[in-house]
């Protein structure tokens, strides 16, 4: 089972699609959830999820806003889709017949 | 304060270093909020190389205490000249003279400098390895600049290690030797040299494979950067 950030992740990365990189996927977190992400915590929970086979990323080109410097591309892989798919359905699952409503 | 960023950005591993970087140029991160954000990830990177019980194990049951015998063996002296001063006002006299005081003392601290730096690169190239990171390694000619460097400073350390105890010996008009021979000084340098044979034999085994070396060009022999090869699956690291 993921954990909420690693949901997070997957899911900016899968909707960012061929435009997922580090910088990206920070920013699609933070006005997603309104809150900040770490460049630690970013870059080491796409270590693990690499090494879970759940996305794989390279080094991407440089480019001048960059400062010269190359993107670290990702991608989601199948086995990441079923996992991010698996997670949806439980919170849908388990958020049936509960009406979040301010008291 | 990006200078600073810059070099406390040095302990990421490269393509990490220049993904970093690059993600805070892009947004616009600098000042302490970029020096934070490197911090925190250099901090977490650091923290995870000690998760494992063997890179702990060589650390405190290999690398300390050889470090702290030398640490000793070069601050003891220091220490009892100090002591002997506050004590009677005047140093102790080892019956060296001042100039091979200092050459001793110099030649302990360098030796303590190499064998620090060589324990703590192949320690960490040790629990890099155990991450399954790939296997860092100095390039051959680096090894084996470090190797003569070291293979230098002990030579001098077995040859310097036996003045003190000749200055006893001429103060005692020869009647008393403590001398220790020259196997058994010998062989506690050759011990504490074990980083350095390490090193070599990475470096040796790892000539003409696609492994990035520390301090050589990101790129394999035909100038393809290893980023291309690993996103077309032909990197091995």
């Amino acid at each position: 089972m993921l954990g909420e950030f690693e949901y997070l992740l997957l899911t900016a990365a899968a909707r960012l699609g061929e435009e997922a990189y580090g910088a990206a996927i920070r920013q699609e977190i933070e006005s997603a959830t309104g809150r900040g992400c770490s460049i630690g915590a970013l870059y080491t929970t796409l270590d693990r999820l690499e090494t879970k086979g759940l996305l794989k990323t390279w080094m991407g080109e440089a480019t001048p806003v960059r400062g010269g410097r190359p993107k670290r591309m990702v991608k989601v892989t199948a086995k990441g889709v079923q996992a991010a798919a698996a997670f949806y359905n439980a919170v849908k699952r388990v958020s049936q017949g509960v009406a979040w409503e301010r008291p | 304060m990006n200078i600073c960023v810059e070099i406390l950005a040095r302990l990421l591993e490269p393509d990490e270093r220049a993904a970093v970087l690059g993600d805070l140029a892009e947004s616009h991160d600098r000042g302490m909020k970029a020096f934070r954000e490197v911090a925190g990830l250099v901090l977490r990177r650091q923290l995870a190389l000690w998760k494992d019980w063997l890179a702990l194990l060589a650390m405190v049951g290999v690398i300390c205490p050889m470090l702290l015998r030398v640490a000793a063996g070069v601050v003891s002296p220091v220490l009892l000249n100090v002591r002997t001063y506050l004590r009677v006002g005047s140093p102790y006299s080892s019956g060296l003279t001042c100039g091979e005081e200092v050459s001793l003392f110099l030649t302990g601290a360098i030796s303590l400098l190499f064998w620090s730096w060589t324990s703590g690169f192949v320690l960490a190239c040790l629990s890099r390895k155990i991450l399954s990171h790939g296997p860092v390694v100095l390039a051959p000619r680096e090894a084996a600049l470090l190797t003569a460097v070291i293979l230098c400073v002990t030579a001098l350390s077995v040859w310097m290690g036996g003045w003190p105890h000749a200055a006893v010996t001429r103060w005692a008009g020869g009647a008393w030797d403590p001398r220790p021979g020259w196997p058994h000084r010998l062989f506690f340098y050759t011990i504490l040299a074990w980083p350095t044979a390490y090193l070599l034999l990475m470096a040796k085994l790892w000539v003409g494979q696609a492994v990035p070396p520390v301090g050589v060009p990101n790129t394999d022999s035909n100038g393809t950067p290893f980023a291309k090869l690993k996103a077309h699956g032909e990197f091995r690291g």
